[in-house]
This record gives structure tokens, sequence and C-alpha cells, in this order.
């Protein structure tokens, strides 16, 4: 291979397609898509004015807040190690997306799940955390630490509920190599119509994918810190918690940041659970319309149960998560690997 | 049309960390191209906003280390912090010597039952 | 080697054995020196010179190894093996020697700053400080179990004053009690395991230890309980394990690290967190892989197995204490102390791989990861512990309270970045190198179908977050009044800028060849061949010269 056509590919991939901005466009489509539909559960309008159904808005807020609007600086504050910070989360979301088969260029190595997990679990909440220590505040700290105390719980479910499919295809697949993110997306979908296997195992693998998606649907709902669990942000009663100082582009950066790790997080319960655009390829319309139409199922599910629920308290939201998402997706994890 | 490179976890890490760097010098030219600060530095803009408090309200009550995670460990891991503070990191040694001696106490088992099964049946 | 060969009797170089004969030479003649010199610095400097010294040596006889690509065997005073001391040195302790010296030369360079200022320092602390490490490196090298006893103690008399040093500090030497009590019994316990062995197999060598577990010979005539090898290894091993257990804090023998780390000088603290507890974990494994490792007579294998069992289940709840203990400490030693249980127990996680697996391929990865995190906790704990020292000097603060603590971070940048550095290291981010020892943990656990282990590595990362967070306050907290900073000590901050420079270095150093040094040196630990071939090969050669002659 030319190293010539490597860095073009690299660079495509980095920059426009999956990478910064065609994820950037995605992500505001999400933000859009879950503010629209929440607004209509609630009988409101949503976001309305700018292009059709305000399909724009976030668009339009972000080029706003980024360019129009000026950041306030404060005694404290450093505005670098913040953008720093969001970059830091930005950048590793969007080199995620690499591992994926929607990618272009797409790497590959054994175990590189794990890689996965250190890439868009880990790093994105390290940022966070460093964003808001950037700019200081009592209500801040408070956040931070609400925001820890959850990601103890919601990291281990998400990682354990992403190695339950991982886990089967090692075992049936043992000719691929293990625990990749790219050929479990690829071979996930003969789990769920189950070539090859017996009655009784098919079935219970698709138990244990339901119940691992279920966990990993909540996990990402806590982590995104959307309704029953946006007790670090808290609006009202911690002012806005760790976003409390921010203003202008860093908070357009931080934005976008969020909206990038719904989409990331929905996108890899798609490709890891159900498999991207299968049955059909990538580059038919069959298969970009079904990897759409997975992506808006799981994207309004994640706002359904946004719409549905009011904030919980952060133990009762911990033992909730406990209860219905990490002792399940813990317990399909013994489950796939006893079988 | 795709390009598929099977990798070593090094190298990928190692690339997927350089891809980063990238990333975050590019976010952080946007930044410093297009932001911009707000040019007065009146005294209202440059405190923190403690709910309308002056900051000198940090002096007199300065959030402690001891009341972070407040929630997580006095409400739901309730039972391991009781269990951890009052009977495993009393600071007694006498309790101490309880959990090393359980280990001891095991080793030991193992040692005189493998002892008892040669003596006896030759194993 | 064929039959008259002598060679390998009569080109030893005398290098191999030197290290630790120097040391102890070097810490008895300084109260000599004392006699005409006053001034603290000299004492320093001087050991520093020694520690240079010894690192260019380790490096030598690593460098010397690597070619050999066999085991080399010394033996002390010209006395063949089985009669007298041998040090055997194989691509595993010389690899681990040299990393030791290394963190050693940085944490007594950052020493020339801060315990030359500090008044209660006098010249016997760099004797207590060369004991230490004569001790460290005797038990690294050495191919003896009871040399190994005699280094060990070495070394424990060292810590137990050095931990006791501040005489007028009531912690201090609460601690150092402690610790002496408890250490007192442990090292009992492994000279009553010594005597078993000797009365069971008839000999001490470490290597020859190893060739009679796997033939079922002994060398005494009895057909007692001490002539029958499996019961007496059982209980020898079970005076093995829990002294060095003792020493390298594994849960639940880890209740004297808190107070230790909290009272001891930072300095201190660096030395036990870099290398006296990881001493101990190599004589663990050094036990377990290649003294009774694999190819063993299946009874001790069983035995073998139920004990990496055990290690394994203490491992998982060491990590899990040590960061759930974390979460509610105030003072930043402690946490760091509770950080370092929890990261010996990932380090026992790594060496239990044994339980699972007997296939040479999955074990070297498995012991290259508990290797790579030994150096990478050593890395970290040392970055974080000289910070904190710094910025508590700089700030003249006597305790480390982290409420005291906070924010103080930004009075000192360099100082303030390496805990910030280290905190992203030990948590295991990539591009940090401890990320990549954390990688291969969940990687081997993974690879033998152990998908749980993996995952419970994962949730004490998560869980220990909370700790992490804490220190990271420091230089990210804000504290009104404090915004003035203080000259940092050029000592503190070349060690602090080398040890945050390493935490990237190794991981770029992995992608260009150290990972294939890494797996040779963990290979060398299991391959029980080379190391028993090389001792044989000494001892015939030596019956070849007393014939010859």
């Amino acid at each position: 291979m030319e190293i010539a056509t490597m860095i073009g590919y690299a660079l495509l991939s980095l920059f426009i397609f999956p990478g910064l901005a065609a994820l950037s466009a995605i992500s505001l489509f999400t933000e859009w898509f879950v503010r629209k539909s929440v607004a209509r559960m609630q009988n409101r309008m949503g976001p309305a004015y700018v292009g059709p159904i305000g399909l724009l808005q976030p668009f339009a807020d972000f080029f706003k807040l980024l360019l129009v609007k000026r950041y306030v600086e404060q005694r404290y504050s450093s505005p670098l190690l913040a953008v720093m910070g969001v970059a830091i989360g930005i950048g590793a979301l969007t080199v995620t997306l690499l591992l994926f088969p929607i990618s272009p260029l797409r790497l590959i190595a054994s175990y590189d799940v794990i890689i996965f997990i250190y890439l868009t679990i880990l790093w994105p909440f390290l940022s966070l955390i460093i964003i808001s220590l950037a700019w200081p505040n009592p209500f801040v700290i408070a956040g931070v630490s609400r925001a820890i105390a959850l990601a103890i719980v919601t990291e281990p479910t998400l990682v354990a509920s992403i190695l339950v499919p991982m886990n089967i295809i090692a075992r049936k697949y043992s000719q691929l190599p293990p625990y990749s993110v790219y050929y479990t997306s690829i071979a996930v979908s003969r789990l769920w119509t189950g070539i090859n296997i017996n009655m009784g195992s098919y079935i219970i693998t698709l138990i244990l994918l339901a119940i691992s998606i279920i966990a990993s649907i909540i996990a990402i709902q806590s982590k995104v810190m959307l309704k029953p669990f946006d007790i670090p942000e808290a609006e009202q009663e911690l002012i806005a918690g760790f976003a409390t100082e921010f203003s202008g582009p860093v908070y357009a950066f931080f934005r976008l940041f969020h909206d990038m790790e719904i989409t990331v997080l929905v996108l890899a319960i798609v490709y890891i659970f159900l498999g991207g655009p299968a049955p059909f390829n990538h580059l038919s319309v069959e298969g970009i319309l079904t990897l759409l139409a997975k992506y808006i199922v799981v994207l309004f599910i994640v706002s359904l149960i946004r719409g549905a629920f009011g904030r919980f308290r952060i133990d009762q939201a911990i033992n909730k998560i406990i209860k219905y998402a990490l002792i399940p997706s813990v317990i399909a994890l013994i489950i796939s690997f006893v079988i | 049309m795709a390009l598929t490179i099977i990798l070593n976890p090094i190298t990928l890490m190692l690339l997927t960390s350089s891809f980063i760097a990238i990333l975050i010098a590019l976010i952080t030219i946007i930044f410093k191209a297009v932001a911009k600060k707000e040019g007065s530095m009146s005294e209202d803009a440059i405190v923190m906003y403690i709910g309308g408090e002056h900051e000198s309200i940090l002096t007199l009550k300065f959030p402690s280390s001891d009341a972070l995670y407040w929630a997580v460990l006095k409400r739901v891991f309730r039972n391991v912090y009781n269990y951890l503070i009052n009977s495993l990191h009393t600071g007694n040694v006498l309790d101490w010597l309880r959990y090393m001696s359980m280990w001891y106490g095991f080793l030991m088992t193992l040692a005189i039952m493998v002892s008892i099964l040669v003596v006896l049946y030759g194993w | 080697m064929t039959r008259g060969d002598t060679s390998m009797v009569q080109y030893i170089s005398p290098i191999y054995g030197f290290i630790p004969l120097m040391m102890i030479a070097a810490a008895f003649a300084l109260p000599l020196f004392s006699f005409f010199i006053r001034r603290i610095k000299f004492f320093s400097v001087f050991t520093i010179a020694v520690t240079l010294i010894a690192f260019i040596l380790s490096a030598i006889i690593f460098v010397n190894v690597y070619r050999e690509g066999k085991p080399i065997l010394y033996p002390f005073g010209g006395w063949p093996p089985p009669i007298g001391i041998a040090y055997e040195i194989d691509l595993f302790n010389s690899l681990f020697a040299l990393f030791v010296a290394f963190i050693a030369l940085l944490i007594v360079i950052y020493d020339n700053w801060y315990s030359t200022s500090d008044s209660r320092i006098h010249y016997t602390y760099y004797v207590l400080l060369l004991g230490l490490l004569a001790g460290v490196f005797g038990c690294i090298y050495t191919g003896d179990i009871f040399n190994l006893f005699v280094m060990v103690e070495v070394l424990s008399l060292s810590t137990y004053s050095l931990i006791s040093f501040y005489r007028s500090n009531r912690y201090s030497l609460e601690a150092g009690l402690k610790y002496t009590l408890l250490g007192a019994v442990a090292l009992s316990l492994y000279f009553v395991a010594t005597i078993v062995y000797y009365a069971a197999y008839g000999t001490l060598n470490m290597a020859d230890l190893a060739y009679m577990a796997r033939n079922k010979a002994s060398l005494t005539p009895f057909s007692s309980i001490f002539g029958n090898i499996v019961a007496a290894t059982a209980v020898a091993l079970v005076f093995t394990l829990w002294p060095f257990t003792f020493k390298s804090a594994l849960f639940p023998n880890h209740f004297w690290l808190p107070d230790v780390y909290s009272s001891v000088s930072p300095v201190i603290a660096a030395c036990f967190a870099g290398f006296t507890e990881a001493t101990a974990i190599y004589i663990i494994a050094r036990f377990l892989y290649t003294i009774f490792g694999l190819g063993i007579i299946p009874e001790l294998a069983k035995l073998r197995t139920v004990v990496l069992g055990a290690l394994l289940v203490l491992g998982i709840l060491a990590a899990l204490v040590g960061a759930f203990m974390m979460a509610i400490q105030r003072d930043a030693r402690r946490l760091l102390a509770y950080s370092t249980v929890n990261h010996i127990g990932f380090i026992y996680i790594a060496l239990s791989i044994g339980l699972f697996t007997n296939s040479i391929d999955v074990l070297r990865i498995g012991l290259m990861a508990m290797l790579l995190h030994i150096i990478n906790h050593s890395i970290g704990k040392a970055t974080l512990f000289l910070s904190i020292g710094s910025i508590m000097r700089g700030n003249n603060l006597d305790s480390s309270d982290l409420n005291a603590l906070y924010g103080l971070g930004k009075t000192a940048p360099i100082a303030g970045t390496a805990i910030v550095i280290g905190a992203l290291h030990l948590i295991g981010l990539p591009p940090f190198a401890g990320f990549f020892s954390k990688y291969y943990i969940y990687q081997v656990y993974l690879s033998v179908g152990q998908p749980i282990i993996a995952w419970l590595v994962v949730l004490v990362t998560a869980i220990s977050l909370m700790g992490y967070a804490k220190l990271l306050l420091i230089t990210f907290g804000t504290k009104p009044g404090y915004e003035k900073r203080f000259r940092e000590a050029l000592q503190s901050k070349a060690v602090l800028v080398t040890l945050m420079a390493m935490t990237i270095a190794i991981s770029i150093a992995l992608y260009i060849d150290f990972y294939s040094v890494l797996i040779k040196a963990s290979e060398s630990l299991v391959n029980y061949n080379s190391y028993i071939a090389t001792f044989r090969d000494f001892v015939s050669s030596y019956l070849n010269l007393l014939r010859g002659s």
C-alpha cells in the first residue's frame, strides 16, 4: 500500500467522513431529533424557526455561540485548558469511528474493544472533568463529584454489555480476530438471524443480546446525562452543574462534544449489537436506509426515556442503574461465557 | 473502496493517539481563530458565580474534600464502607492480625491438607 | 556443553556480584567519612555516585545477559553453586534490576534537594538508604534462597529504621513499630521455610530446587515428612508466600502500608512504592514460575494451582479494597497508599494467569503485563509522591491533607503538571504507558476465556476514579489567596520532567522494540529449562576443572 494513499484515506476519514465534519453534522442532527421528539412528547413545539421543521436550529445555535457570542473569563478560569479538554473529548470520539465499518479507513486489531472502551468511555469522561475544572466554581465541583459517582456504575455497565456480543462471537467464530469492534459488527447479524446454530442456544443468544442492549441504553442515558440521570448538571438545583460558567465559543464546543457523545454511543449500539446496515451493504441504498432506521430507532428510545422520566436523586439513580442495568449485564456476561 | 488495515494493538493505539493529537491541535486553532473574549473586565465579570455571593465566602466555608461523593459513599455503598471502616481498616493492630492470620490460616490449612494426603495415600 | 569444557568456570566476570557488595561497602564507609566531613550534601552526592555506578553496572549486566541469550551464573567466592552462594541472572531479573537502578537513581537525585534541606536528616539516613538498595539488588540477583533471606533481612532492617527515622514524630514511630513487629514475624517464617527446603531437598540453590522438584529427587536420605518433597514443599511454600505477600502489601497483608506511607518522607515512600514492594512480587513470581513453575510433578502442580487461585482472589479483593478506600481519604499520601494496594492487586491478577493456562504463549504475555505494570506503577507512584513532596516543601506544609493541598498545584507548575500526568498514567489512559499494562491484562484474560476478570479490572478502574479525581483537584482546584508561584528546585524539576517523559516514552518504546524485550524477559521467567541448564552446566564444568587439575 502506498503511503500517499494511506495518508489520503486517513485525512478523508479523520476530517470529512466519518470524521470531524460528518460527525459534527450528524451530532447536530441528533440534537435536533432529541429536542424535537421530546418536545412533541411534552406537547411543545420544539425547535421550529431555522430550516424546515427547525432542522437547522442546532447548527444556528452552534454557529451563533461560536462566532457571535463572547466568552466571559473569571479570575481563576483558563479557557485554553477548557478548550483542550473539549478537544480531547471530540478527538477521542472522532477517532473511535475509525474502528467501525462505517469508516473508509478501517483500523483493526485483536482486542481493540479495549481501545474502543478507553477512547469512547474513559477519555470523554476525563475530558468532561478537565473542562469543568478549568472554570472552577463550587457548583462545578459538586457537579463533577456527582458525575464521577454516576460513572462508577455507568462505565462498568457499558463495558459489561458491550463484552456480551463480543464474547459470544469470540467463542462461536474463533477464526475471526477476537474482541475486535469491526469483526463483531460484521458477525453480529449472524447471531440475530441464527445461521448454523441450534434452537436452544439461538434463543439464549437472543435473550442475552436483548438484555445487554437494554443495559447499554440505560448506561448511555446516564453517561450522557439525559433526563432521569441529569443529576450532575441538575438545572435549578446546582444552577447548571459543571456547565455553570461556560459561555460563548467554549459552550458551543462543549455542546458539540456532548452531542457527539450521544451520537457515537448510539452508533456503537447500532453497530456492535445490531450489525449496522446488515443484512445489506454499506454502499447500497437499502444498507444506508437500514443503518439510518436503526440509528433513529435507538435514538428514539433514548429520547423516549428522556421524555418519560423526571430526575432521580443520585443514590436512587445509582441504585436503579445497578438493579436494572449493571446486574443484568453482568449476569448476561457470565452466561455468555458459560454457554 | 474501503481500506482495511489490520494492526497490532500498540501501533493502533499510537496511531489513534496521534490522530487525536492532530484533532486537538485543529480544534484549539479554530478556537483561537474565532473566539472573542469579553472586552471589558468589570469587577462583576471576573468573580465566580456563587449564587450571587462574594467569593470571600469560600474562605469562610471551603468545600472540604470529604464532601465529595457524599451520596455514593453514605447511601449507595453504605454497607461496603461500614464494613471497610468499622471492621477492616480500624487502625487497630489486633483487628489487622485477624485478617492477616486468616490468609495465613488458609495457607497453613492447605499445607496441612497436602501433607496429610501425602502421608496417608502417597498421592 | 561438551565434556571437559571448563570455560564456564574460568571466565567469570566479577561485575555480576559487584553491585550489592559495593552498596554495602559504601554504606559502611559513610560513618568513617562522617569523622571528617560534616556537610550533608556530601553524603547525598556520594549516594548519587554509588547509585549511578550501580545503574551503569546493571545496564552492562543486562546487555551481557541479553547478548548471551541464556542466564548467567556467578558463584560467590569461587565456591560452586550447590555449596556456595550463587547469583543467577536471567533476562527477567537483569531487566528488573536495571529498572530499579533507574528509579533509585531518580529518587536519590530528587533526595539531593529534598533531604539536604531538612534539618532532621543526618548521615545515617544515607547509610540506611544504601543498605536498602543493597538489599533490593541482592534480592533481585540472587539464585540462592538462603542468600535471599539474608538480603531481605538487609532490606528490612533498613526499612524499619527509615520508617521511624523522624524520631520526634509519633506517627513515624508508631508506623515503624507496627511494621517492624509484623515484618519480624514474616521474616522468621521465611527463615523456617528455608530450613524446610534444605531439610527436604538438601540444597538451597534455586536452580537446583527447580531441578529436583521436577524429578522428585531429594538429596536427603530420610523418607519421613522431610524426605517427601511434596509435603515439605507445601509447608515451605506457605512460609514463603506469607512473608512476601506481606512485603508486597497484598490484601490482607497490606495494613501497614497507609500508616507507613503517610508518616515517612515522600522520598522513602517513593522508594517503597517504586521498588521494595515490586521486589517481593518478583520473588513470588520467581518461586511460582521458575522454581515451582511449569513441568513440575503433578502433585505440586495441583498445589500451585490452588495457590495461584488464592492469589487471584486476593488480587481482586486488594484492587477493590484499594479503590474503595481511596475515595474516602483525607490525606494525599494515604490516598496514594491505597492506590498502591489497588495496583498491587492488579499486578497479582496478572501474576495469577498461570491458573488458567500452561501455554507459554499466553503465560509470557501475562507475565509481561505483570512486569510492565510493575514498571508503570513505580513510575506513576514515584511521580506522584515526589511532586506532592515538592508542593508540601514549597508551601511549608507539614501534612499532606487534601484540603490543605487543594489548589496548591498552581503554585508549582511542574509539580502540578506531574500530579495530573501521574494520575492519568495510573488510571491507565492512553497514550500513557499505564494503558498498555492494563491492556495486556485485559487481553490475556479475554484470551483465556475469562471476560469476568477483565470486567472486574474495568470496574475497579471506574471505582478508583473517585480517588484519582481528588488528586486532580490539587492542580485544577482553586484556592483564593494562593496564586503566587514558588521557585521549584532544579533537582525536583529535572526528576519530575524525566518521570513524566517516561510515561509517554515507554509507550513509544513498546512500539519500537521494547515489547519484544519484555516478552523475552517474561519468557525467561517461565523457561525453567535454561535456568536449570545453566546451573548444571556450571557444576559439570566445575567438576571437569577439578578432574583436569
